[in-house]
């Protein structure tokens, strides 16, 4: 009987390290190859090779998924509705990547969160360096745009838009990768960061974005000294409460501002010119598109990076269109069954997360939320690793999603 | 739904369970997919066309530079279809087909006639028309076709834009129903049969719990 135990509880532990194993290999392939793909490294890998790639990487995943990952029923229901969904949706919309993506975050499950985040900062820290450097001795191309506002500089990335997202999202992993450990010197790297964008990339959304996730910061890392005072943590915990619907209330916001656009309006067109034009390509987005239940290809041109020179031709200025927002993009590319999906799922995430006492992980949150009103990011696996939470394991957990075996856990620790 | 948690053979032996089920659901999709292709939806009719665009070699151009002229029109001509989709282009051909032909027509049902693409890898790309009136998909083709010519001209005077008359464009493709709903009947019926079974096991797995306990 002894034996017996023994040998299940091995068998049991070879299946949690190979399913672990299963889960990097494709976790580092698609999350490496999508940000080397997003900087002047991609000049170097052909598409064979990142197709082959994310092919493999989807394969492990959906291996890991279907022989040794273990769930309950409510898992299994939700697993399947959203791998449908996705399937559907990615068919109709003609974006693979979304599949890709999704079939990540499914493969999440009994994945600890922090490991995730941890390999994130490194790999996308190493990838963003070497391109950077790459630019530095010639081997390629730092590209700059010349706007009102300066040089922007893409400093190894395809855009210099792009750069500064990553950025961003690197700093949200960091401060979540430091959690328990964060203290008021933790500002130093977000200060850093906060300066690069803005002075090099010259991109208010994602500079924006860091000095709001620096408030947060600062305000957690003080928290057992702000809230002595009975009102301010009052306010504090409220605003902290109810963050949980904040998917919801952005999106709501920026579909009503988008359809009700028009230029009669000074108020508008004050607003259109504070977010770069970004309200106008929704509108017309939306004017041309409309909403479909399960999405439709959107035909877009961003003409970044190397094609930065034909931006400033007549035929460039004739043919750019880009839906900026994730929130707009998410409704006419993916429509609206999808759309309410995730931010159904989101809002649940995050609501469990914050009851469970995870303050930080709601707090960094907030600033995705925000910038993905103006920015595309959203549902990029490569930028927002936050996503991966929704089916990772958090220690301490209470959501559904982490009804795990503990001993599986316990395996993991071992690997 | 019970939180009894399900490894690989507990799945196999689920999916033994409710084949039939999963059976069914796919046969009704597929019947209800296979009536709507041939009863629920209309007959289409689509018109190509294929465009070129290139800019021509200008005195005083290097050889090196003209090249990557040349190369940048082949890079961007899947990059200029994006014009079909274009709310003042498609502003400009509604005007055209109301004031030409007397259609009335919003915005979002003209863009989803047409579809463009860039066709080879030599530069160029097409746009076809779709819609169940012969008569609208060949006068939405044209109509668009002349607009894009002007567009583009107006962009850009150095540019030379040119219609192809090939095999492959200005000629008529019928496509009789929605050929998607064969594909996806199946599909959705088996993926909603699957879903169905999920809760329906579960549903009979609690009960038991349930029984055990009342026992």
């Amino acid at each position: 009987m002894l034996s017996g135990d023994r040998i299940s509880r091995r068998e049991k532990r070879n299946k949690v390290q190979l399913m672990t194993i299963f889960f990097w290999i494709a976790f580092f392939l698609s999350i490496g190859l999508r940000t080397a793909r997003e900087t002047v490294l991609s000049a170097y890998i052909p598409q064979l090779v990142f197709s082959m790639g994310i092919i493999v990487s989807s394969t492990l995943i959906l291996i890991k998924v279907l022989l040794f990952d273990r769930m309950n029923h409510r898992q299994l229901f939700f697993m399947v509705a959203i791998f449908f969904t996705t399937f559907i949706v990615s068919q109709i919309s003609k974006t693979q990547s979304l599949f890709a993506n999704m079939l990540l975050i499914l493969g999440c499950l009994d994945i600890p969160f922090k490991k995730i985040i941890r390999n994130y900062v490194y790999l996308t820290a190493v990838i963003l360096i070497i391109a950077y450097l790459t630019t530095i001795i010639g081997l390629t191309k730092n590209y700059e745009i010349a706007s009102a506002d300066g040089i922007k500089y893409a400093m190894g990335g395809n855009y210099p838009t792009d750069f500064a997202a990553h950025i961003f999202y690197l700093l949200c992993a960091y401060v979540y990768m430091r959690a328990t450990k964060l203290r008021l010197l933790d500002v130093g790297p977000l200060i850093i960061g906060l300066l690069l964008v803005g002075f090099f990339t010259k991109t208010q959304a994602d500079t924006i974005a860091i000095f709001l996730l620096l408030i947060f910061v600062v305000i957690y890392t003080l928290r057992k000294w702000l809230m002595k005072n009975r009102y301010v943590k009052q306010i504090c915990m409220t605003a902290v409460g109810w963050s949980f619907t904040l998917p919801g209330v952005f999106a709501v916001i920026i579909y009503w501002l988008t359809a009700t656009f028009n230029y009669g309006d000074k108020t508008f067109i004050w607003l259109n010119q504070l977010l770069t034009n970004r309200l106008n390509f929704g509108s017309q987005a939306f004017d041309v598109y409309g909403v479909k239940l399960f999405g439709q290809p959107v035909l877009q041109n961003g003409w970044g990076g190397a094609r930065t020179g034909l931006i400033n031709s007549g035929l460039g200025n004739l043919t750019y269109f880009y839906i900026d927002s994730s929130y707009i993009s998410m409704l006419i590319i993916y429509g609206f069954f999808f759309t309410a999906l995730v931010l159904c799922g989101l809002m649940i995430h995050l609501y469990v997360r914050l009851k469970d006492s995870d303050i930080l992980y709601a707090l960094i949150w907030i600033p995705i939320l925000l910038v993905s009103v103006v920015d595309q990011h959203l549902l990029e696996v490569q930028y927002n690793i936050f996503l991966l939470g929704i089916f990772a394991y958090f220690e301490q957990s209470m959501c559904y999603v982490s009804v795990v075996p503990r001993i599986k856990i316990n395996d993991l620790r071992h690997w | 739904m019970s939180s009894e948690l399900m490894d690989f053979s507990d799945r196999l032996h689920f999916l033994r369970k409710w084949l039939l089920l999963l059976i069914l659901g796919t046969l009704i999709g597929g019947g209800i997919g296979f009536l709507l292709r041939g009863y629920a939806s209309k007959t289409t009719y689509t018109y190509n066309v294929g465009i070129e665009v290139s800019h021509p070699y200008k005195k005083g151009m290097s050889k090196e530079e003209f090249r990557s002229l040349k190369l940048a029109d082949t890079q961007n001509a899947g990059q200029y279809a994006e014009l079909v989709k274009s709310s003042g282009i498609l502003s400009a051909v509604n005007d055209r087909l109301h004031s030409q032909y007397g259609i009335v027509i919003n915005n979002v049902d003209l863009a989803q006639m047409y579809a463009a693409g860039q066709y080879s890898p030599e530069g160029g790309f097409y746009i076809a028309c779709t819609s169940s009136s012969k008569k609208l998909a060949k006068i939405g083709l044209t109509s668009m076709t002349k607009q894009i010519k002007q567009s583009m001209k107006w962009a850009d005077r150095s540019v030379k834009v040119k219609t192809f008359e090939t095999v492959y464009f200005n000629t008529l493709k019928v496509q009789k129903g929605v050929k998607s709903a064969l594909i996806y009947g199946p599909l959705v019926g088996f993926f909603l049969a699957l879903l169905l079974s999920i809760v329906l096991d579960s549903f009979g797995r609690w009960r038991g719990i349930r029984n055990v306990i009342r026992r």
